[in-house]
């Protein structure tokens, strides 16, 4: 049977990709992350449902995962040197976040012989560590060194030109985002809305969305790092060459803890992170 | 926009400096508050619209289809 893995939050770009993987693979497991900067949010439902009536009950096998152990350390291993080095980067817990659902992705994958995973990066926000091409880049090479194949299916589509009021003001005041007066394609949500898995083509931002997949407000203190003080001031190659510099020396120190879990199991740092 | 950068990054800095040296539940619970902070205008907008729209639609000259 042909199983892949899908870091699925339950909203549209996830749920599209978690889809287009069910008309790829017999069964699909879609991994949930919950962290303390999430905590208190909608469980992801209703797509999940959705997508449960449009390929089969048995296709989905559904995993709600704790990282917060694993983002907190991530966050503080090695503070001082760290901050020594990257200064107010270390505040990039978006980006340790993304890590940490990879990290743990990579091990239920090792765990259950999976060899396939995607995810539903789009060229949105990309200020978020996690979703800078040369992050990816090493992300891809951190799975592929295991054996497990990383894609991004949905990277090259189009995002819808409409961004939530509050994202204009705080997250693209320097036109990161794509927003264009231009109809989108195609976008992962016309993409549903075609399947008869959205009742919209664009719900992004709307109350409907907000219920259907988790919250992640601290993000807010990175953002005025990144867009008041460092890029208005920095050209975006300095600030993705520093990013990209910091999460390699983290997916280093991942790599580690996932060569030291496969060597002594429990007794391993990462299992502990993991329980 | 270009003069809006100092006065943001004036603010930026003690924000920034202030999360960087707080431990992980306590930044978590200090990033929660901003963004709460920052919503805060549009929620309130949200609740004054809706106030109006509810105030309108039991309005006797309201105008009901």
């Amino acid at each position: 049977m042909a199983e892949c893995a899908v870091l699925y939050s339950g909203g549209t770009d996830s749920t599209c990709v978690a889809s287009l993987q069910a008309e790829r693979f017999d069964r699909v497991h879609l991994l949930t992350f919950e962290e303390r900067g999430t905590r208190g949010s909608p469980r992801p439902a209703g797509n999940l449902a959705a997508l449960r009536r449009r390929h089969g009950t048995s296709r989905f096998v559904h995993q709600s995962l704790s990282v917060d152990a694993l983002v907190r350390r991530l966050s503080y291993e090695r503070y001082l040197r760290g901050l020594a080095r990257h200064g107010l980067f270390m505040l990039a817990t978006p980006g340790f976040s993304s890590l940490s659902w990879h990290v743990r992705t990579l091990v239920y994958c090792l765990d259950n012989g999976i060899a396939d995973v995607a995810d539903g990066v789009t060229r949105e926000l990309v200020h978020f560590p996690g979703h800078m091409e040369p992050v990816l880049e090493l992300f891809r090479n951190f799975y592929a060194e295991f054996g497990v194949q990383y894609e991004n299916p949905v990277r090259g589509w189009d995002v819808p030109p409409q961004q939530e009021l509050l994202d204009r003001v705080i997250v693209d005041r320097h036109g990161y985002a794509t927003l264009s007066d231009a109809p989108a394609r195609k976008t992962t949500g016309t993409y549903l809305f075609e399947q008869g898995l959205l009742p919209h083509p664009n719900v992004k931002g709307s109350a409907f969305d907000r219920r259907m997949q988790h919250d992640c407000y601290p993000f807010v203190l990175f953002n005025i790092f990144a867009f008041w003080l460092y890029l208005p001031f920095h050209d975006r190659a300095d600030y993705e060459r520093r990013m990209t510099a910091l999460m390699a020396e983290k997916i280093s120190v991942a790599r580690a803890w996932v060569v030291a879990r496969r060597a002594n199991g429990a007794a391993s740092e990462l299992a502990g992170l993991l329980a | 926009m270009r003069l809006m950068r100092w006065p943001l990054l004036a603010a930026a800095i003690p924000i920034c400096v202030v999360g960087l040296i707080l431990p992980y539940r306590a930044r978590v619970a200090y990033a929660r508050g901003l963004a709460r902070a920052a919503h805060a205008p549009f929620l309130l907008f949200g609740w004054a619209a809706r106030t109006l729209l509810r105030a309108l639609a039991e309005s006797p000259v309201a105008p009901h289809g």
